[in-house]
This record gives structure tokens, sequence and C-alpha cells, in this order.
């Protein structure tokens, strides 16, 4: 009793509300791509994504320090969320741009370890529950290709997603101290993974992040002037993928052997791609997109009917574009690349090449604006200098 | 000052000091979801009655008039299932169900099934309630056999079969408290360690 009245009276901390209202949020967010999602439907997630969204509204006005300029800035940008909001029907972009923008001031380590350790708590219930049987676990078979289970996510593809970015936040916990008992720890993940998902695309991006870390803490050194060379190039494959992502599809020819070939070794994406842009017309702050996944029971009945019907937009550049305008696109692309180019130039070289492989992963995969993965866009207004930070917070109690 | 990292010890004592934290909101999941379960449950009855629109098998054209017969069987299906029968079934229907139902609620309820080759039609009727199911399902066969030959020339002869009685009725239970009441449970047993982790570290961070 008396703990609940200490909760109440104490002043509201801006850190403490942006991380509960996270946890808060990835509860919700996290269920919705699980077999729990048929018992909640999606008001309660809706309801929660605005509640999320107000709270942290509150943050930005009330809580934080800003000046004019600003809480100018703040509010073009969120305007530009809303708009792509309405018009693509999608909360996801409204509730990114809330928690980017409201993350000033509140330690970047705070809000990974908070999402390592509420997604791994999440995703640890919803295996074990769907092993016990409690929620459905999909299995996809396929002739020619291994039995894939998704164990109470909702395709087994997402699974390994979460796992991959699960381990890129404990990369980025356990930087300083990672040594080739953590590299083999992860190989030993992304096997189990290939047995569980057989989801290749997410595994070679597990396994890419040995020599892409790697390189990022060999140029920590100040005498290793290739790996530095090599790592403050590494913002530069999201333009560029993002490029190839969008003109690769916009001309792809079937009948090109060489395409042909990358298609079938991306499952389709290029042409189920190029099928969007047939459908549906540019825009600049986005449109309504329906989508048929494989995810889900519904998925899977897709899937047994020899994917009649199949239509998903799987890149999450190609999504950003099609989905939620090029103004969006040209934004949040831009806001990757400072993030990197930041990180580089204050020589925190685990952002930057973190960030390297969720633009690789976010090539083939839809998830970059979903905070249950990718966590990582947090990163341009939060602080990375956790330490000082934590103990400033510390001594002053609380920022109101 | 170090930031706390959690090793799988840490997090195994945090779970143990939080779970009443755990079981109450376990109990909560599980309560709000049995009662939400039981509210959405629903049974319905439904009740079936058979029919055949065949020619004799005496003519020497016999083979020809099945094949044709067999041909037309989906359209007897939406002719049964059209306006001119329902209307008819629901001017047919007893007075009580009449005020309970309409010409489109009755084409909404029933179904028209049939095996592949053969020629018999069962139509099901189903609703909320027993009474109403059987007697949609007894009308509309009636009215099946005054209507269709109206509606199709040189239809063969309607024969109905057996009226579905009360004992032939089936009922359908939708929706699984039990299954409900367990996810609930599940999903409150995830809240309450989300909470308890939660508290825990701001505790330890203020």
């Amino acid at each position: 009793m008396l703990k609940i009245k200490e909760i109440l009276r104490a002043p509201i901390n801006g850190q403490q509300l942006y991380l509960g209202v996270l946890v808060f949020y990835l509860f919700f967010s996290f269920l919705r791509n699980t077999t729990f999602d048929p018992y909640l439907g999606s008001r309660p997630f809706n309801l929660a994504s605005y509640i999320c969204v107000a709270l942290l509204i509150f943050k930005i006005y009330f809580l934080d320090d800003y000046k004019l300029k600003g809480k100018i800035l703040i509010t073009f940008f969120l305007l530009i969320a809303v708009c792509s909001w309405r018009l693509s029907t999608s909360n996801l972009i409204i509730v990114m741009a809330a928690f980017i923008m409201a993350a000033k001031d509140v330690s970047f380590t705070r809000i990974i370890q908070c999402y390592f350790y509420t997604t791994l708590i999440l995703l640890v219930s919803v295996v074990t529950f769907s092993l016990l049987g409690v929620i459905k676990d999909l299995v996809f078979v396929v002739h020619g290709r291994a039995t894939r289970y998704a164990l109470g996510i909702v395709y087994p593809t997402d699974l390994a997603s979460h796992v991959l970015y699960l381990l890129l936040a404990h990369v980025y916990l356990y930087y300083n101290k990672l040594n080739w008992r953590y590299y083999t720890g992860y190989v030993l993940i992304a096997l189990l993974l290939k047995f569980i998902t057989d989801a290749r695309l997410s595994i070679i991006c597990i396994l890419l992040i040995l020599p892409v870390v790697w390189t990022a803490k060999l140029a920590e050194n100040p005498q290793s002037k290739v790996a530095h060379f090599i790592t403050s190039l590494y913002w530069i494959f999201i333009p560029v993928l993002a490029f190839i992502s969008f003109a690769g599809t916009y001309f792809f020819d079937n009948t090109n052997h060489i395409y042909y070939k990358i298609d079938h070794l991306l499952s389709g994406r290029l042409s189920y791609g190029l099928m969007s842009m047939y459908r549906y017309h540019f825009t600049m702050l986005g449109q309504k997109v329906e989508e048929n996944g494989l995810g889900g029971s519904k998925g899977l009945s897709v899937f047994h009917h020899g994917n009649v019907g199949y239509f998903y937009i799987d890149s999450s550049y190609l999504r950003l574009i099609m989905i939620y305008g090029l103004l969006v696109t040209i934004i949040i692309l831009g806001l990757m690349i400072t993030i990197s180019v930041r990180s580089v130039v204050g020589r925190n070289y685990a952002i930057t090449a973190i960030l390297l492989i969720v633009t690789l992963s976010c090539f083939v995969e839809q998830h970059l604006l979903e905070l249950s993965y990718n966590p990582f866009l947090l990163a341009l207004l939060a602080n990375p200098r956790i330490i000082s930070e934590v103990n400033i917070n510390w001594k002053r109690k609380s920022i109101v | 000052m170090e930031t706390k990292k959690y090793s799988l010890n840490d997090l195994i004592k945090i779970i143990w000091k939080n779970i009443i934290v755990i079981i109450v909101f376990a109990v909560i999941g599980g309560s709000g979801f049995f009662i939400l379960a039981k509210r959405k449950q629903s049974t319905t009855y439904t009740a079936e009655r058979s029919m055949m629109i065949s020619h004799s098998l005496d003519s020497k054209r016999a083979h020809s008039q099945v094949s044709a017969d067999l041909a037309m069987i989906p359209t007897y299906e939406d002719l049964i299932k059209s306006r001119q029968v329902t209307e008819s079934t629901w001017k047919a229907l007893p007075k009580s169900i009449r005020k309970e139902t309409s010409p489109k609620s009755i084409s909404d309820n029933i179904d028209t099934n049939n095996r592949p080759e053969s020629l018999v039609i069962t139509v099901k009727a189903t609703t909320k309630d027993a009474n109403q199911s059987l007697a949609i399902a007894n009308t509309t066969v009636e009215v099946a056999k005054k209507e269709l030959p109206k509606m199709q020339k040189g239809l063969g002869t309607v024969h109905v079969y057996t009226k579905a009685n009360r004992k032939a009725v089936t009922s359908q239970t939708h929706g699984s408290v039990k299954k409900y009441t367990l996810v609930g449970v599940a999903l409150g047993i995830v809240a309450g360690m989300l909470v308890s982790f939660t508290i825990t570290t701001l505790r330890h961070m203020n």
C-alpha cells in the first residue's frame, strides 16, 4: 500500500515515463505478431498505440526541454507522420515517430536494455506457450524445403527476425565485452534457428554480424586505418540498398535469366514488389495497400492453397515508398544515415555496425518501422553516453 | 556507478520475489477472458431435410435424364435460396416464428448440401432456436416442392423426404471457454512478469 502511494506521489520522470510506455507498447505490439492475436483482436492494440502516442506527446511538449525552434521542428515532423498515418491507415508510422521524437534525454542503453529484456521475456513466453499448446504453433511444409516452425510467432521468418534483433541488442549491450565466446554463441543460435525456421536470409544476417562487428571493433584502434575506412563507409549501404530495392523492382524483367535467378533466391520478392507497383501508384505521403501475407492462421490457409491470392511487400524500403510515401521514405533514410554517420564521427562504432545489419536485414524483410523488432531508430535523439547521463539523472532525481 | 546488468540468476530471483504480482495478473487475465468467452459463447441448432428432383427411371432416356438432372443441381440450389422461395417460406411459417424472422434472415439461415454424383439435395437451417430451425427446414422443402415447378419448365418430380423432428436437430456450441480462459491466464502471466520486471528496474534506477 505504502509503495503504491509512493509511486503515485513521486514526480514524473521523463525517462521513466518513456521506458514504461515502451514496455507497455512492446507488450501489445509483440503479441500482435503471435498466435495470441486472434484472441485479442486489433482494438486493444490500436487503443494501446494511441495511449502510448498521447503519453509520448505529453512528454515531448511538457516534460522535455526544447526551445521554440526545436518544438516547431518536432511538430513539423509529427504532422508529416500524422498525414502518412491517416493516408496509409497504418499506425506504425505515428508510433515510431512519437517514440523517436520523445527519446530526448533518455539513455539509449536503458532503452536497449528495456527492449532486450522485455522482448526476451515475451519471446520465451510465447514460444513456451505454443509448445505447451495454449496457442497455435503454425507449421509450414513445402516439398523440397525443410519443415518450418513458427513456435507461436505468426510466421517462421518473423521468429528468425525477432532472434536477429535480440542478438543485435545483445551486441550493443555487451559491445565492450565481445569476444570469440560470444561470437560462437551467435553462430550456435544461428544454427539452431536454421533447424527451426529455415529462414535463410535472416540467418545470413546473423552470420554477417561477426565480420561487421569485428571490423568495427578493429576500427576503435586509432592505428588501423583500413578498418576505420571500411567502418566509416557502412552508412553508404542505407541509400544504396534503398535504391536497389526500388530500382531493382522497377526494372524487374522476368525473361532476363540473371534477374530470374536473383528473384528465385529472394523467394519472389522482386516479382511481388513489381506487382505492387502495377497495382498502386507512387505518393508523397502514403496510401492504403491491401495485403495478404502468409502469417497467422489466415496466412497458413493461403499457404496451403498454393499461395493463391498472396500479395505482400517484403522489402522495408519498398514498403516505405509504396505504403508511407516518398516524403516519409526520405525522412527515415535521412534519419538512419544521420545516426550512422554521427556515431562514426563520435567514435561510437557499435551503433553504426548494428545499423548496417539492420539495413541489410530490412532489404528483405518488413520490420523497419516495427518497434517490437527494431528499436535502433530511437538512437536519433536518445543519449548514447549512458554512464554519465544515468548518474546525472540519478543525482537530479527528476527532470521536471 | 555501473549500469546494472542482469544474469539469468538475477532474473530468477526477480520472478520469485514478484511471484505474487504474477499470480494476481494471471488471475485477473484468466477471469477477464473467462467472462469474455462466456459472453461470446453461443449455441446454434441445425435441422435438415432432404429432397430430390428427378425423372422416372423407367423411360428409355433415363440415362441422359439423370445426367441432365445432375447438371441442374447447382441451379436448383440457387432457386431454393432465391427470394421467390424464401418469401413464400416466410409466409408459410407459423405466426410466432414469422414475428422473429424475415425473408432475408431465412435466406441467410439456410444452406443446401449436395454430394457429387448424387441427386439428393439436403436443405439445412441453422438458427439460435431449435424450433425455428425445424420449422424453416421443413417449410422450405415444402415450399420448394410447390414453387420450383413454377420456376422451371419440364422439371422432373420433386420428391420430399421425411420431415425433420425435434430429436434430429443437432446443436453446435461456438467459442471454447476453456481455451479462452487458458489464453487469459497465459497473457496474465506474461503481463505480470513484465510489470514486476519494470517495477524492479525502475526502483533500482531511482
